[in-house]
């Protein structure tokens, strides 16, 4: 796959983050780039961390999304994979050479200055606040990928729905063979990946 | 043959009713109960599916008002 067209997207892989990945993925597919996580591969005996590795060199755009590394009750660890990951992500543009020197990252949080608590470091970065809202974090990451890639991409109220669109056609077609909503809302993300790449490739722009 | 409706959600809560396929919203409501009032009356004259949307994206809701006669609703 091609190091240019390739975004790597750092993120919680549980049921409440889907609400937020399924659009950004479908916008990185709409447009013209190729969508690279964790979970696209189900190999057990793979490290994790080797897998994560080789995203990442392979990976010219990075999404962060630290949004969910606060814990949510008291004696909750919260998480660390993710900062873990954009460090890597920011040390490979750093020190590795070309072509990993022109690597783009976009980091995301829920609220614009929360991360300051916890990665201070950061501080002078710019980080973009979805609101843990779809529609916002869909927004951010067409305008980031626009501006980065200079794209001249359409606007994102009518990628936006396209992905409606998509979600409809997709609907149609599970329900026809035999999935309940349940299932439905349930589909791993690496499945519903290969129907939006199906859907992008069958509806060019 | 006419588009399916969709009820979809807009920046700042608002909801809007697009067809399939349209590059604008045929009318954006302020509540999302609106939307579907409006958007279901359009699908029942047009004979075609009808969509609720929920925030992200996902169907909420599908009714079919198409002319097959084993499409049911719900």
């Amino acid at each position: 796959m091609a190091f240019e067209t390739n975004v790597f997207i750092n993120c919680p892989f549980d049921n409440d983050y889907k609400s937020l990945l399924r659009p950004v993925v479908f916008c990185i597919y709409r447009l013209g780039f190729q969508p690279r996580i964790a979970s696209e591969r189900l190999d057990g005996n793979e490290p994790r961390i080797e897998k994560i590795i080789e995203l990442i060199e392979g990976s010219k755009y990075g999404i962060h999304d630290l949004s969910r590394i606060k814990a949510r009750k008291a004696g909750e660890l919260f998480r660390l994979n993710m900062p873990l990951e954009l460090g890597i992500d920011l040390g490979c543009k750093r020190f590795g050479g070309a072509p990993w020197s022109e690597k783009k990252c976009l980091i995301m949080e829920t609220e614009r200055y929360r991360y300051q608590a916890a990665l201070s470091d950061l501080s002078s970065s710019d980080i973009v606040a979805h609101g843990n809202q779809p529609l916002e974090a869909f927004t951010a990451v067409r305008d980031w990928l626009d501006q980065e890639a200079r794209l001249d991409a359409d606007g994102p109220a009518r990628l936006w729905d396209q992905f409606t669109d998509f979600m409809a056609d997709n609907d149609d077609s599970l329900v026809a063979r035999g999935f309940s909503r349940r299932d439905i809302d349930r589909l791993p993300i690496s499945t519903l990946m290969r129907s939006m790449e199906a859907w992008v490739a069958a509806h060019p722009l | 043959m006419a588009a399916n409706k969709h009820v979809v959600p807009r920046p700042n809560g608002e909801w809007a009713v697009r067809s399939s396929g349209a590059a604008k919203a045929t009318r954006v409501f302020e509540s999302q109960a609106d939307a579907i009032k409006f958007g279901r009356n359009a699908a029942r004259k047009d004979g075609v599916e009808f969509y609720v949307h929920r925030k992200d994206g996902t169907i909420r809701q599908r009714d079919s008002y198409g002319r097959d006669p084993v499409a049911s609703k719900g």
